[in-house]
């Protein structure tokens, strides 16, 4: 398969009053056509910040991609320039944001806010723009396009207000859709019929999905392959089934466990103890050594690298399982 | 014979929705109508249902916390609705609740000792180092370091926050605590910690929990007995195991399909519900979720139906049964 997006040790720093918090620290993963790729970890992970590094919209004023390389159709994103960067947002690689409810603005209708971004890259007239909307309003399957089209953010539910933003994404036909925590404010059964929607849009395009989650849920509804995230770093990255059948890394294990025991009612859960880094404060060595039980001397003190143990399972832990 | 703390008859809460230039009352939101529940001693009920449900209220409604329009609350088979100021007041230690967004439930100006003490200021008078001591007692019940007792809660996670507030609110030794979505803004390795935390709670003092939440894969996991509430009514109500693998009503049957799958091998076509939660304003005539039912007769348009025993300990508010 070709990749249409490749990330080599991407390293993002925030500079704040007192330290730098090293967001994302050597993260390197690639997203195939046509596929759909879950980047999982928990809040603070660095998700997404990966993600804006992707786009180029980390905040300038405290953010910076430090090193590294993105690369999208063979060009290296970081090396563009602001206005070759505007070409890319929205026609290339389209964003839908986390939060449905702040991420429209107020003040302008759907309609326009989805026109705007088709004529943005496509030279039209107003009237065919307009009948293109209603066209991805139809696709990402609005009731009453029509009529939405002249509706303003607040009068749409969570629900329909995220399918606009996805037929916002989706206006300029990108080849790379990425998805920051799609569904985490809405309802299951409001989730459930955006994820459906997710995996139409799978099958009827060839869009490569870069579907960034903590909600592995979610992960095995939709993911083809998943990466898993801790500390700015991916740690095991493998196809949907191995991760879910045998993980390799402890923190995918703990994970998986502290969600796979709910299927009994009662139970004491599987715990990972502790809790997530802080970005300006993270230990040395392996980053989840102070939460791992099979950690060691080695785990310490040394970074393990992030090799393949088997075709298409890569894993970084001294210890794997 | 069931040990009952709890009871709620024909529980209505209805706010007025108030519109125009005079404030005049444009309509009701009927938030709880006409519930009727049961709590058995030492037990967890859980309470699911999407968001706008009214299950919030509901639980605050009990508690008194919101006064009710009609109806009566039991606690100890005594009516509580119309009870003194002054007995309410006393009764306040018996009954507790842990909210859901640490963030915001806790006073960031006061500092952890402050903020778990208030209540045995209120009710009990300690000398100053006997109230210390309770405070150091109550943080290592909660899992938190000694040293926290000074440190006010921007210092903390939201794990750690979390478990502040569970401090508070067992801090009277109460026997009945309302837990509205303890857990919903927590990650996943740390929801499985104040999970367990609450089961070592609820051991240790015999505590009775009302368990609010919108995640199915929680409330299968700590519930003793499942109440469903749709639009302000209690739909289906079961003991846990009866509620998952047998679920009687439409409503049910669809969050239950809707709930995001353990394990990408489970991965199916499924029966998504249609449209949204309908507005609590504007309920349909008869039943309220025939809107969105896959089953609707012509019946469900013209009566609403009664929450009737279908099996033993399981009932349920359905004309198809």
């Amino acid at each position: 398969m070709t990749e249409i997006l490749q990330i080599n040790n991407l390293h993002t720093y925030f500079n704040t009053d007192t330290a730098v918090a090293r967001a994302v620290e050597g993260a390197s993963f690639n997203i195939s056509k046509g596929e759909t790729l879950a980047l999982v970890g928990e809040s603070g992970c660095g998700k997404t910040v990966t993600a804006l590094s992707i786009m180029r919209l980390v905040p300038a004023i405290t953010g910076e991609i430090v090193q590294g390389e993105i690369i999208f159709q063979g060009h290296n994103l970081l090396n563009l320039s602001e206005f070759e960067m505007r070409a890319m947002r929205g026609q290339k690689i389209g964003m839908v944001f986390q939060e449905p409810m702040s991420s429209l603005n107020p003040l302008f209708t759907i309609g326009y806010q989805i026109q705007e971004a088709i004529l943005a890259h496509q030279r039209m007239s107003k009237q065919q723009a307009k009948s293109q909307v209603i066209e991805l309003l139809n696709k990402v399957e609005m009731p009453e396009p029509g009529q939405r089209y002249s509706d303003y953010p607040h009068n749409l539910s969570g629900g329909l207000r995220q399918r606009a933003m996805i037929a916002q994404a989706l206006a300029a036909h990108p080849e790379l859709l990425i998805a920051d925590e799609p569904t985490t404010a809405l309802d299951v059964t409001i989730q459930a019929q955006i994820l459906k929607l997710f995996s139409r849009l799978k099958q009827t395009k060839e869009m490569s999905i870069l579907l960034i989650t903590h909600d592995l849920g979610v992960v095995a509804e939709i993911a083809d392959r998943v990466c898993i995230m801790y500390a700015g770093r991916i740690v095991e990255e493998a196809g949907v089934l191995p991760i879910f059948n045998q993980p390799r890394h402890p923190y995918t294990d703990g994970l998986l466990k502290s969600i796979a025991a709910r299927n009994y009612s009662r139970q004491r859960l599987m715990v990972i103890p502790g809790v997530v880094p802080e970005p300006a404060n993270k230990p040395g060595g392996c980053a989840f050594h102070p939460r791992c039980r099979r950690a060691d001397l080695t785990c310490r003190r040394e970074m393990p690298e992030h090799l393949e143990t088997e075709s298409g399972h890569k894993v970084s832990c001294w210890h794997p399982l | 014979m069931k040990n009952i703390l709890v009871q709620v008859e024909a529980l209505k809460k209805y706010f007025p929705v108030k519109r125009g230039l005079l404030y005049k009352i444009a309509g009701w939101i009927k938030a709880v109508d006409q519930v009727n529940l049961e709590m058995e001693k030492g037990k967890t009920l859980g309470l699911v249902g999407e968001s706008g449900c009214g299950k919030t209220t509901l639980a605050r409604t009990m508690l008194r916390l919101i006064e009710p329009d009609s109806g009566e609350i039991y606690f100890r088979e005594q009516p509580i609705t119309r009870i003194s100021p002054q007995a309410l007041r006393n009764l306040r230690q018996d009954m507790q609740i842990v909210f859901q967004d640490p963030f915001n439930s806790l006073d960031p100006r006061f500092t952890v000792s402050r903020t778990i003490s208030e209540g045995l200021q209120v009710f009990q008078s300690l000398s100053k180092s006997k109230l210390a001591d309770q405070v150091r007692e109550l943080l290592a019940v909660v899992g938190l370091p000694d040293d926290a007792i000074n440190r006010y809660p921007h210092e903390f996670s939201g794990g750690q926050r979390q478990r502040i507030g569970i401090a508070r609110a067992i801090s009277l030794k109460p026997s009945f605590l309302v837990l509205d979505e303890p857990v919903s803004s927590l990650d996943v390795s740390v929801q499985a910690q104040i999970i367990n935390l609450l089961y070592e709670l609820q051991e240790r003092f015999a505590l009775t929990y009302l368990f609010i939440t919108h995640d199915l894969n929680i409330i299968r996991q700590v519930s003793d007995e499942v109440a469903v509430m749709y639009l302000g009514k209690i739909v289906e109500q079961a003991v846990n195991a009866d509620l998952f693998n047998r679920p009687q009503h439409p409503y049910t049957k669809i969050l239950l399909e809707a709930t995001p799958i353990a394990h990408p091998k489970e991965r199916k076509p499924r029966a998504i519900l249609k449209g949204e939660v309908t507005s609590a304003m504007h309920l349909p005539s008869g039943c309220r979720f025939r809107t969105r039912c896959p089953s609707a007769m012509d019946i469900c348009s013209r009566q609403e139906p009664a929450l009737k025993e279908i099996a033993p300990n399981h009932r349920a508010a359905c004309h198809l049964l």
